[in-house]
């Protein structure tokens, strides 16, 4: 599997040709970002039934409008766009039931008002955000470990990334190996830094610039442990 | 992807796989997801493993640059980094990483040297020398530079140019914020961001950016009007020279518009404000070498960033400068700046090399190869534009590539350009003396003051002539010596008279006077009424070469009428007639303007049945007939001058020339136009095989086979099958036989040298060819249910396949196509193609491999070769196109030529 490109350039091509790749294209872009975005929505109170469908209102919105094409790609991170795109879109959409309803022809859902869960859901939506990145650095790490060292040695692994709860120990891995326990130690070494570093990858690819790298990551950090209260 | 690898969505963490609580929407467990944020996090920031102290410089449109402390061995440096959002865009990526591999392979002192290359978070980045002096631009913030520190500094820098030209590296984005001062104040080229490296690069690497690239007001205005998608040396150059104009006047040559598009417009079509225009007090000499570099034709500029160094050098040092005053030069680079291809590198070292230049040859292998493969580049978009001229200016360019290093991709070239036909531009007293009276101003110039001469037919020996006339419509009979007309005829009113003069030189048929259509005899002086007063209007008349038929062109159609009589022979109804007709010299073709669309038709002149329709740019005004009858001017309202080839109706060229007088010399050698004239350069060894059928656009093409004996070649058709006689390369018939269906080719196979065999699904026929060409009257063949003939075998059995009712297939061996002695073939054998040996490439062309060379044949751009057959002799390549043409090339010929032109 291809990871979704999240480069600017390909998304602007995309709105404005919409040949066979670019589709392609948006087609993974949306869905590498579809959880932030549902989840962004479901914390403003849409109806659980109504949240698939704004959502994917929301990608359409984006592709129709040429969004990627008026934002300034080398300014400011993709995430902020990509959030900020979304309060505009969810306003607008509240402000379309209303009137729908007004004019009584509509029985939709009515979100809560914007100026009220501004920063809650951005919380939620740079948490999913930053669970979107991770899943997708994971997916790396794991795809390269199974064309490796195959599915099972895989599943022992991950018990040792960053934050997993410890169960086996190095004789376990290695005998699962066919390694010495050196080699095996060694072996989670190197797995922590290829996940360390596609993450980075990952985020770098959100940023405009590589120095902004490290302090995003520490804004998805923060996100992540507000998460937690 | 592998199935196993695919994340699957649950309610447990995805890296550590414990459950989730219950109604949790995220994939991670908190623990898992901060702790690999931790991980992931520098605690001290952005780092570059081996780097310190880094902090941005600034950014440009591919990458951030940062200074930085590099820890071994301990310096300061620049790192470029390429912008995060460019990674996944491959293209970038690879302009990143050619400024890198450009700069790494320049050893200059005035190139900044690069460190390292390497990799940080995915994005690549390289270090390079820190150039802390700040860049040209923002020393041309504070005003000009004093005239002898410019030409010093930018001689300095054309070095370094012409040494990266050396060794093929194209900058493409010379502007002052690529040049960089270090702290002792040496400057140093950069950003190579956009350069191209020509050497390695291949032959149709062009990419979209390619053909935009660079900082506008610094760009040549080949490349601001999009005529040229690639470049050589020569825009380098002209940016070199737009850098000198800024740093001698403060100004860049075109003011800033308020819009790209504008700007783009200016650079294009203007010429920038001369220098001293704008610095009075300017040494004149440097204002000559700016403007040299300058030159809006890249062929007229300096032909190496060298030659520009040095002119700077002499001028520094007091010595004459090479470059002349613009005014002196435009002569002689006249044709360049009136052409409006690139002129190029390549026509830059001829003219260098003619004016007594330094001679650029083979002083480097790789400036060699850049040469080469540039000059090639330039000879393919010549081709492909074809503009009048392109053949010569093509070929020799090619001579160039060849003489660096002989290679078969510029045998294809020249190959591909001599079987194009084309013109070329030479002085009217070539043509032939006599023949310029023809299209000389006419005499007498004007009848009564000013009504001014459309037509003058003198007679042979020019001792009278008639004249037709603009305002009046009239038309005169004037004898030499005689200052008044003899005779004058008028139009009915609002009309206007033609004329044609009769082969024997005595006799004139008038059209269109108040007693119509007549004949008048100059010796005699007798009239004969043709066609009686009240006739329809004529508007354009023309006589067959035999004096026999009148081609009359009315407001209805045309008619061709008897001219001994005036009956009529033939009408075509419909549209109007726009100019005279015209006749093939043998008579049997009849070409006029007519129809709905712009264009001409050609009739059989003596069915007066429709043969072909040529159409064209504007609506035709004038038709001249070839003296051998091959080929057709067309004068045209669009200002434009189209040479048509009548028996395939294919457009030679067209000429962007307006003319009023258009003239074959007697030999048939030339073109000729009241002011210009050119030599017709025929098509060598490439023949278009003229077809009698018309080609119907809806009709799909199949295959071709030549007969047994190699005189007739069968092409297959959704609507039928035709004949071809392979010595003269004419279509001898047509044997209809339509095929509705588009899943089932039309086949067609020789049972012998005069016997075919057709099947359309549905029916099978046998179809005999009798000696003339032409298919007779087909002898249906019965065959059993669900059988086809798949192919025939080299014993004269049909090898049938059999659909039974259940959908099974069978093959079966008939011999003789007798499928009472029919044999079961357990495997199909291989079908044979007709002509295996040599191939169609997906681009269109075709792969020869004969006896001589393997060689590449490019089809003229419009065809589509489908199928390939070599004629018996081996010396026809026959190919079958698409559009049902069929084109074959004579490859001994084809391969004299070559060598003739001076391609071995």
């Amino acid at each position: 599997m291809e990871f979704p490109d999240t480069c600017w350039s390909v998304l602007a091509n995309a709105t404005l040709k919409g040949g066979p790749e670019e589709r392609a294209a948006l087609e993974k872009f949306c869905r590498a970002y579809w959880n932030p975005v549902c989840a962004c929505i479901r914390a403003r109170g849409a109806p659980p039934d109504r949240v698939e469908d704004l959502t994917q209102d929301f990608f359409l919105h984006l592709m129709e409008k040429g969004m990627f094409r008026r934002a300034d790609q080398t300014k400011g991170r993709f995430r902020t766009f990509l959030m900020g795109a979304l309060r505009y879109f969810l306003a607008n959409d509240a402000e379309y039931h209303r009137a729908a309803r007004r004019g009584g022809n509509l029985e939709r859902c009515e979100l809560q008002d914007d100026s009220v869960v501004t920063e809650v859901d951005e919380l939620v939506f740079d948490r999913e955000w930053a669970q979107a990145l991770l899943g997708r650095a994971l997916l790396a790490v794991q795809q390269e470990s199974c064309e490796s060292r195959g599915a099972q040695v895989w599943e022992m692994l991950r018990t040792w990334l960053p934050g997993s709860p410890q169960t086996l120990g190095y004789a376990q891995l290695a005998n699962a190996m066919g390694v010495t326990e050196g080699g095996a130690k060694s072996e989670v070494s190197r797995l922590r830094q290829r996940y360390r570093e596609a993450l980075r990858r990952e985020v770098a690819r959100t940023v405009s610039q590589p120095d902004e790298v490290d302090s995003e990551l520490h804004h998805l950090r923060a996100a992540l442990s507000a998460g937690v209260v | 992807m592998s199935s196993e690898a695919t994340v699957i969505f649950g309610a447990s963490c995805h890296a550590c796989g414990l459950a989730l609580p219950k109604g949790s929407t995220t994939t991670f467990c908190p623990a898992c997801a901060m702790a690999a944020f931790d991980a992931a996090t520098e605690e001290d920031g952005f780092q570059i493993p081996g780097y310190t102290d880094i902090e941005p410089l600034s950014r440009g449109g591919m990458g951030v640059v940062y200074r930085a402390r590099q820890v071994r061995p301990e310096r300061d440096v620049a790192l470029k980094v390429l912008l995060t959002h460019l990674v996944d865009d491959p293209e970038m990526l690879a302009r990143f990483q050619v400024e890198a591999r450009a700069m790494a392979a320049l050893n200059h002192p005035a190139v900044l040297p690069i460190y390292e290359v390497g990799e940080i978070d995915g994005m690549p980045f390289f270090s390079m020398k820190l150039a802390a002096g700040g860049t040209l631009a923002q020393r041309l913030e504070q005003g000009p530079l004093p005239p002898r520190e410019a030409a010093k500094l930018m001689a300095g820098l054309c070095r370094a140019l012409h040494y990266a030209h050396q060794q093929g590296v194209l900058h493409r984005d010379l502007k002052p914020e690529n040049f960089l001062f270090d702290e002792e104040g040496r400057a140093y080229i950069t950003d190579f961001g956009l350069a191209k490296l020509t050497v390695t690069a291949p032959a149709d690497a062009l990419t979209k950016t390619d053909s935009f690239f660079g900082s506008p007001h610094y760009m040549p205005p080949e490349i601001a009007s999009g005529s040229v998608m690639n470049t050589g040396t020569p825009a380098d150059i002209y940016s070199m020279g737009a850098v000198l104009y800024r740093c001698l006047c403060g100004r860049r040559p075109f003011a800033a518009n308020e819009n790209l598009a504008a700007l783009l417009r200016a650079i294009a079509e203007e010429s920038a404000p001369s220098l001293r225009t704008i610095v009075p007090g300017l040494p004149r000499d440097l204002e000559v070498i700016c403007a040299r570099a300058m030159e809006r034709a890249p062929a007229a500029r300096y032909a190496s960033a060298a030659d520009l160094a040095e002119d700077l050098e002499r001028w520094l040092e007091g010595r004459p400068i090479a470059a002349r005053p613009v005014g002196a030069i435009e002569g002689l680079w006249r044709w360049a700046r009136r052409h409006p291809l690139p002129a190029t590198l390549a026509a830059a070292l001829m003219i260098t090399a003619l004016t007594g230049g330094i001679l650029l040859a083979l002083s480097y292998q790789q400036r060699g190869r850049l040469l080469s493969r540039s000059l090639i580049d330039q000879a393919r978009t010549e081709r492909l534009l074809g503009a009048p001229g392109y053949r010569d200016h093509a070929l020799s360019l090619l001579r160039q590539a060849a003489g660096i290093t002989p290679s078969l991709e510029i045998r294809a070239e020249a190959a591909a350009l001599l079987v194009r036909p084309d013109l070329r531009a030479v002085s009217m007293w070539e043509a032939g003396e006599q023949e310029i009276d023809a299209v000389s101003e006419p005499w007498p110039k004007f009848l009564e003051n000013d009504d001014p001469v459309t037509t003058s037919l003198p007679a042979p020996g020019g001792a009278w002539s008639i004249t037709l006339h603009e305002q009046s419509g009239r038309a005169a009979f004037w004898k030499k010596g005689n200052p008044h007309p003899v005779t004058v005829w008028n139009p009915p009113p609002g009309r206007a008279i033609s004329a044609a003069l009769m082969p024997d030189g005595r006799q004139v048929i008038l059209a269109d006077t108040e007693s119509s259509l007549l004949k008048w005899n100059a010796a005699t002086q007798d009239t004969q009424i043709l066609l009686p007063t009240g006739s329809a209007a004529v508007t354009a008349m023309s006589l067959d070469p035999s004096g026999e038929k009148i081609a009359l062109g009315l407001a209805d159609g045309l008619s061709v009428i008897a001219s001994q009589d005036g009956r009529q022979l033939w009408k075509f109804s419909g549209t109007p007639v726009r100019c005279a007709p015209a006749w093939t010299p043998d008579g049997k073709m009849l070409v006029a303007a007519t129809g709905s669309q712009r264009g001409v038709i050609q009739f059989d002149a003596t069915s007066g049945s429709q043969l072909r329709a040529i159409f064209t740019s504007g609506w035709p005004e004038r038709l001249v007939m070839h003296p051998q009858g091959r080929l057709l001017a067309i004068a045209q309202d669009d200002l434009t001058l189209t040479l048509a080839d009548l028996s395939t109706g294919r457009i030679w060229t067209t000429l962007p020339h307006a003319a009023t007088r258009v003239h074959f010399n007697a030999a048939g050698t030339h073109l000729l136009t009241e002011n210009r004239a050119w030599l017709l350069q025929h098509p060598a060894a490439l023949r278009e095989w003229e077809s009698t059928t018309s080609n119907e656009s809806a009709e799909t093409v199949f295959d071709l086979a030549l007969s047994p004996d190699g005189q007739w070649l069968l092409t297959t058709a959704t609507i039928g099958v035709r004949i071809w006689s392979v010595p003269t390369g004419r279509q001898t018939g047509f044997h209809p036989a339509e095929n509705q269906r588009t899943d089932a080719p039309t086949a067609a196979w020789w049972l012998d040298a005069r016997t075919l065999l057709v099947q359309v699904p549905g029916g099978l026929e046998r179809v005999t060819v009798n000696e003339n060409g032409e298919p007779e009257a087909p002898q249906r063949i019965v065959r059993p249910p669900g059988s086809s003939v798949s192919s025939l075998l080299p014993d004269g059995s049909w090898l049938v396949r059999i659909l039974d009712d259940e959908g099974l297939q069978t093959m079966e061996r008939w011999p003789n196509g007798d499928s009472a002695k029919a044999v079961p073939v357990s495997d199909s054998p291989a079908f044979p193609t007709a002509d295996s040996k040599n191939k169609i490439y997906p681009d269109g062309s075709i792969g020869v491999v004969g006896d001589a060379i393997p060689f590449r044949l490019i089809p003229p751009q419009s065809a589509t070769p489908l199928s390939l057959a070599l004629s018996k002799d081996g010396h026809l390549l026959i190919a079958l196109c698409a559009d049902h043409r069929v084109l074959a090339w004579n490859l001994p010929a084809l391969q004299s030529t070559l060598v003739n032109e001076g391609f071995q």
